[in-house]
C-alpha cells in the first residue's frame, strides 16, 4: 500500500510540475508578451473564479443560448408520420421499393426474413402551418401551431440502427457508451450558472410498450462524475437520499458534512484522486440542494391557466406534461442543461395506433413549453430540441393491412426541430428523396448536430477537449460541421 | 484548457526570443569583418587584436539564434518554401562564422589569411541575405519595398505603385469591385497569388486576372457560384484540404462571403459604383459594416468596449451580481442578479461605472421600483434588458427612452399599462417587447403593432384548444 501511495504521489508530482511548469509559465509569458491589455482582461475578468467554474473560463465566442432543453423522443418517431411529408407515396403504396432506392442503406436483423418490402403511405393527413407554411402530420395540432418558431431538420441521418447504441451516440457522440454526455460536457465546459442546482438535470417519462434507456446515456464518462446528469424522480423525492434522516437536524447535518469533507481533503493530499474532488463537491450541492430543490419542483404554485397550456396531464407527476412544465421551472433557475426522454415511439408493428397515442401524450406539452418559454422571454437565450435517435423505414414491416403497418429501424434520414435561441424560426431545412429514404440535400450527421449545438452555446466544439487514456477527446470525436445555414 | 498543438507553448515561448537575440549575430559578426579589413590598415592595426573575440562571440550569439530560430518554427503558419531557405541560410551563416573564426585562430599564414578573408566575404553576404529573407518572414516580402519612391519601384522592377482610392463617405460614392471586392482580395489571397509567387497559376491581382483564373479554371464567373472556384473554395469547410486561405491564415468572414456573393451574382463587374445597384436592406447594411460607414457608437457589439473596472467587477459580485463576458475575446458584459437578492439591488448606481460594457441586464423578480429604472435608463450600450416579475409601472419606464441601442425589453409580470407602449415607440432599435401578464391591453397591442411592424410584441397565450 505504501509503495502504491508512493507511487501515485511521485506519478502526480512529476507530471504536474512538468505541466505547471512548461504550460504555465509558458502561457503567462506568452500572453503577456502578446499584449498586455489582452492578458490583463483574461486574469481580471476571464480567469476570475467566480465565473460558473468551467473549464473554458468563458465561451470562445458570444453564446446565442445560455441553457438547452432536449425533448429525447426515445425509440425514435416516424418521420413519415410526423414532419415528413411524402405525397409520392401514395401511387406507391403497397408496391415493392424499388432496389435503386433501397441501394446498398443497411436494415436491421428484424426485417431479414421478410420475402418482401412494400412501401407504405402515412396513414395521417398532412396540412401546412403557419407563415413558414411547413407540412405537419394530423397528429401533431398543437405543435403545427407552433411552427413559426421552429426550424425543422429533415435530413438527420446516424450510423446506428439499434437503440441503445444510436441514443448513445446521440446523446454522447460515440456508439459504445463509455463517453461523457452533452450535459456533462458543458457542465465541464461552461460550468454552472445555479450554483443551488444541478448543472445537468435528467426527467424521464414512460410511453407504453417502451425500450428502456440507461443511464449511461446522461453518464459523465471519463469526465470528473460531478458532472454526470441528476435524475429528478417524481414524488416526494425528486432526488433520492438528498433529505436528512428522520431525527437530524439540520446542523448536526452541516457538522457532519465538514467533518467529512476535511476527511476527504485529507484523502486527497495523500492520493491526489481527482475523484475525490468531485466527492466533495457532490456532498456540497447535495447540501445546498435540501433547499432549493423542494423550491424548484414545487409545480402547486403554478397558476390554473398554465395547466391548461400543458395539458391536464401536467397535474400528474411523472408524465412527460409535468416533466415539461418542471423543465421550464429549472430552466427560469438558470440548470443549463435540461434533459427529458420520453420513450415509446418504437413502432415496429401497429404505427398508427401506437404513433397517435404517443403524439396524444407529448403534443401538448411540447407546444405549451413552446408558448411557455415565449411568452416569459425564455425563447430568447434557451435552445430547445425535439427528436429521437433515428428514423423509420419507408417500406412496412410485418403485414401491410388497410389499418395498420409497422416500420423498422432506419438511419438513413429522419427529422429532428430546434427552436429559440440562435436558430433560424420558421426554416425547413435539408430535403429527403420521395421516399424518404435517402438524404437528397444538406444532410446533417449526428456530430454536425452536436457541433452546431455547441456553437450555439458559444462553444468551439474542435476546443473543448478532455485527454483521457493519451489522448484528447470531443464531443464530436474527430469530425463534426457547423450547419451555419440555420443560425439567425 | 488543453493545448490543442502538439508542441508546449513553452517551446514557442523561448522561439520567440529569435527576433531579439537574431540582432547579435549581425551586429557583432558585421563589426568583426569590419575590423578584419580594416585591421590592414596601418592607423588601425590595434583593430586585429579584437577581430578573433568578436568573431568568436559572434558565431556563439549565431548558433544560439539558429536553436531558438528552429524552436520558433513550430509556432506555424510561414511559408514552407521561404521558411526552409531562411533556416538553411541561417544554418550556413552559423557555419562560417565558426570557419571564419577558426581559419583566423589556427595558423597565421598566408594561405589561411585569404581562406580566413573568403569565409567573411561570404560571412557578408550569408548575413545580408539571410536577414533579408528573415524580415521577408515576418513582414511578408512587399514590406521593405512598400513605400519605395517610383525610381527605386522601377530599378528593381515593381510595377507602379496602384493609385490609391478615396477614403469613402458615402455608400452612393462607393465602387462595389475598386473599393470592396479588390480590397478584399488583397488583403487574402495577394500574398500568394501575385506576380512574383503565383500559387497555381492564379493571378489575383486585377479584374481581369481574376476571370482569365489557373490551373483550376476561371476564379470567378459572373453570375454563377457554382463555376467560381475562389468563391468555391472560400466557402468549403475549414479543415478541407482546398479550403482557402491555407491554414495558418484568417479565413474569409460571413460578411465577407456574403459580399462576394453579391457581387458574383449581380455579374461580377470591374467596377460599378453602389448608388446604380440595387441594395435591399440586408445587404445595404453589409457594405456599409465594410466600408466603416456605420457609427460604431451606435452599436456597441460591433464595437468591443475596454475592460471594465476589475474592482467595480469584483465588488459588485462579492454583493451577489453575476458578471460575465460575451466570450473570452469580448469585453463586454452580461450582468444579473438572482430573484430575491435585494441587498444586491441597494448597490444598483454601481452599474454605471460599467456603463461602456454592459449590453445584457437581468433584473428580474427583485421587487424593483420605478426610481431604480433612473439607473437602468442612464446605461445606455444595454442591448438586452430583462425586468420581467417587479412592480415597476409606466412612470418608471419613461426612464428608458434614451436606450436606443435596445434590441429586447422583457416587462412581463410587471404593472405596466398601454402608456408604456407610447413612452418606447421612440426606441428604434428595439426588436422584441414582452408584455404578457400585464395590464397592457390585447386591442392597444393589435393597434400597436400597425405602426411598428418591425417591432415583436410579446403578448402571451393564445391558448388553443384541439377538439378530439
Amino acid at each position: 500500500m505504501d509503495e502504491l501511495t508512493r507511487h501515485l504521489k511521485f506519478a502526480d508530482t512529476r507530471r504536474g510540475f512538468l505541466k505547471k511548469a512548461s504550460l504555465g509559465f509558458g502561457s503567462i509569458a506568452l500572453s503577456s508578451m502578446l499584449g498586455p491589455t489582452n492578458a490583463f482582461a483574461n486574469t481580471l475578468i476571464g480567469n476570475d473564479k467566480n465565473l460558473g467554474g468551467g473549464i473554458l473560463n468563458g465561451t470562445h465566442f458570444p453564446a446565442k443560448a445560455k441553457r438547452v432543453i432536449y425533448l429525447f423522443q426515445s425509440g425514435a418517431p416516424s418521420q413519415l408520420e410526423t414532419f415528413d411529408y411524402k405525397p409520392a407515396l401514395a401511387k406507391w403504396h403497397g408496391k415493392e421499393i424499388p432496389a435503386s432506392v433501397k441501394g446498398m442503406q443497411r436494415n436491421s436483423g428484424m426485417v431479414t426474413n421478410q420475402s418482401s418490402f412494400p412501401l407504405v403511405k402515412s396513414i395521417f393527413d398532412f396540412k401546412q402551418h403557419g407563415q413558414s407554411g411547413a407540412w405537419v402530420s394530423e397528429i401533431f395540432p398543437y405543435t403545427a401551431k407552433m411552427v413559426d418558431d421552429l426550424c425543422i431538420i429533415k435530413s438527420m441521418y446516424t450510423e446506428a440502427i439499434n437503440h441503445e447504441p444510436a441514443v448513445m451516440f446521440m446523446q454522447t457522440g460515440s456508439q459504445l457508451g463509455s463517453r461523457p454526455s452533452i450535459g456533462s460536457w458543458l457542465s465541464y465546459g461552461l460550468g454552472s450558472d445555479n450554483k443551488n442546482l444541478p448543472n445537468f438535470v435528467v426527467l424521464l417519462s414512460k410511453g407504453s410498450g417502451a425500450q428502456p434507456l440507461s443511464s449511461a446515456a446522461w453518464g459523465n464518462g471519463f469526465l470528473p462524475s460531478h458532472h454526470q446528469g441528476i435524475q429528478f424522480r417524481s414524488g416526494k423525492d425528486p432526488v433520492l437520499y438528498l433529505n436528512n434522516p428522520e431525527g437530524v437536524h439540520d446542523e448536526d447535518r452541516r457538522r457532519a458534512l465538514n467533518y467529512i469533507s476535511d476527511l476527504n481533503q485529507h484523502q486527497y493530499d495523500i492520493w491526489k484522486d481527482p475523484e475525490i474532488q468531485s466527492k466533495i463537491a457532490q456532498y456540497e450541492m447535495a447540501y445546498r440542494m435540501q433547499s432549493s430543490i423542494p423550491e424548484a419542483v414545487n409545480t402547486k404554485e403554478e397558476p390554473e391557466h398554465i395547466y391548461k397550456l400543458y395539458g391536464e396531464d401536467a397535474r400528474i407527476p411523472g408524465t412527460y406534461a409535468a416533466n415539461c412544465l418542471q423543465a421550464r421551472r429549472l430552466a427560469e433557475r438558470d440548470v443549463k442543461f435540461i434533459q427529458l426522454y420520453h420513450t415509446g415511439w418504437d413502432q415496429h408493428g401497429n404505427l398508427p395506433g401506437g404513433i397517435k397515442r404517443q403524439a396524444k401524450d407529448t403534443d401538448q406539452a411540447t407546444a405549451g413549453l413552446l408558448q411557455d418559454l415565449k411568452q416569459r422571454g425564455l425563447l430568447e437565450d434557451t435552445l430547445v430540441i425535439w427528436g429521437g435517435e433515428f428514423g423509420r423505414t419507408s417500406f412496412s414491416q410485418g403485414r401491410l393491412t388497410a389499418t395498420s403497418y409497422g416500420r423498422d429501424h432506419h438511419p438513413g434520414c429522419f427529422t429532428m426541430w430546434m427552436a429559440g435561441a440562435g436558430v433560424k424560426p420558421g426554416m425547413v431545412y435539408g430535403e429527403t428523396d420521395e421516399f424518404s429514404y435517402n438524404v437528397l440535400r444538406d444532410g446533417v450527421h449526428i456530430h454536425d448536430f452536436q457541433a452546431t449545438l455547441l456553437h450555439l452555446l458559444g462553444i468551439n466544439h474542435e476546443k473543448l477537449t478532455f485527454k483521457h487514456q493519451g489522448r484528447r477527446y470531443r464531443l464530436t470525436d474527430v469530425h463534426g460541421r457547423v450547419v451555419k445555414d440555420i443560425l439567425a | 484548457m488543453e493545448a490543442s498543438n502538439q508542441v508546449s507553448e513553452f517551446v514557442i515561448f523561448i522561439g520567440r526570443f529569435h527576433p531579439l537575440i537574431v540582432h547579435l549575430p549581425i551586429g557583432i559578426l558585421l563589426i568583426g569583418i569590419l575590423m578584419h579589413f580594416l585591421a590592414k590598415k596601418k592607423r588601425f592595426q590595434y583593430l586585429d587584436k579584437a577581430v578573433s573575440f568578436t568573431l568568436a562571440i559572434g558565431s556563439i550569439s549565431a548558433i544560439l539564434s539558429c536553436f531558438l530560430g528552429y524552436l520558433l518554427s513550430f509556432q506555424g503558419g510561414y511559408d514552407a518554401d521561404a521558411l526552409f531557405n531562411h533556416q538553411w541560410l541561417g544554418i550556413a551563416v552559423g557555419c562560417f562564422s565558426l570557419l571564419a573564426y577558426s581559419t583566423r585562430v589556427w595558423k597565421k599564414t598566408r594561405k589561411s589569411f585569404v581562406l580566413n578573408s573568403i569565409a567573411m566575404g561570404i560571412l557578408f553576404i550569408g548575413l545580408g541575405l539571410t536577414g533579408h529573407l528573415g524580415g521577408n518572414l515576418t513582414h511578408g516580402s512587399a514590406y521593405l519595398t512598400q513605400y519605395a519612391p517610383e525610381p527605386i519601384r522601377k530599378i528593381i522592377g515593381l510595377a507602379p505603385k496602384p493609385k490609391k482610392r478615396p477614403p469613402i463617405m458615402v455608400l452612393d460614392s462607393a465602387d462595389i469591385f475598386l473599393d470592396v471586392i479588390n480590397p478584399m482580395v488583397s488583403n487574402k489571397c495577394i500574398s500568394c497569388h501575385n506576380l512574383e509567387k503565383t500559387k497555381g497559376g492564379l493571378l489575383l491581382t486585377s479584374h481581369a486576372s481574376m476571370l482569365e483564373g489557373g490551373e483550376n479554371g476561371p476564379a470567378i464567373v459572373a453570375e454563377d457560384l457554382q463555376k467560381s472556384e475562389l468563391f468555391k473554395r472560400i466557402t468549403l469547410p475549414e479543415h478541407h484540404e482546398d479550403f482557402m486561405p491555407p491554414e495558418g491564415k484568417k479565413p474569409f468572414s460571413e460578411d465577407d462571403i456574403k459580399l462576394i456573393e453579391f457581387w458574383i451574382l449581380n455579374g461580377a463587374r470591374p467596377t460599378g459604383l453602389l448608388a446604380d445597384i440595387e441594395l435591399d436592406e440586408d445587404n445595404t447594411k453589409l457594405f456599409e459594416n465594410f466600408l466603416g460607414l456605420k457609427d460604431s457608437q451606435n452599436n456597441p457589439l460591433l464595437a468591443d468596449a475596454e475592460a471594465g473596472d476589475s474592482l467595480v467587477i469584483r465588488s459588485l459580485r462579492s454583493k451577489g451580481f453575476k458578471i460575465e463576458s460575451l466570450s473570452n475575446e469580448s469585453n463586454l458584459l452580461d450582468v444579473s442578479l438572482s430573484p430575491n437578492n435585494i441587498k444586491g439591488l441597494e448597490s444598483i448606481e454601481e452599474l454605471l461605472l460599467l456603463k461602456d460594457q454592459i449590453v445584457h441586464l437581468k433584473l428580474s423578480s427583485l421587487g424593483l421600483k420605478d426610481n431604480n429604472l433612473k439607473v437602468i435608463g442612464q446605461l445606455n450600450h444595454l442591448i438586452r434588458l430583462n425586468l420581467h416579475s417587479n412592480p415597476i409601472t409606466d412612470s418608471g419606464i419613461s426612464f428608458l427612452s434614451e436606450l436606443q441601442n435596445l434590441e429586447s425589453l422583457n416587462l412581463y409580470g410587471t404593472q405596466i399599462e398601454n402608456k408604456s407602449l407610447e413612452l418606447l415607440s421612440t426606441l428604434k432599435n428595439l426588436k422584441r417587447l414582452y408584455v404578457w401578464n400585464t395590464k397592457v391591453t390585447k386591442a392597444k397591442v393589435e393597434a400597436f403593432k400597425n405602426s411598428r411592424t418591425d417591432l415583436d410584441i410579446i403578448f402571451g397565450l393564445a391558448l388553443f384548444i384541439v377538439k378530439e
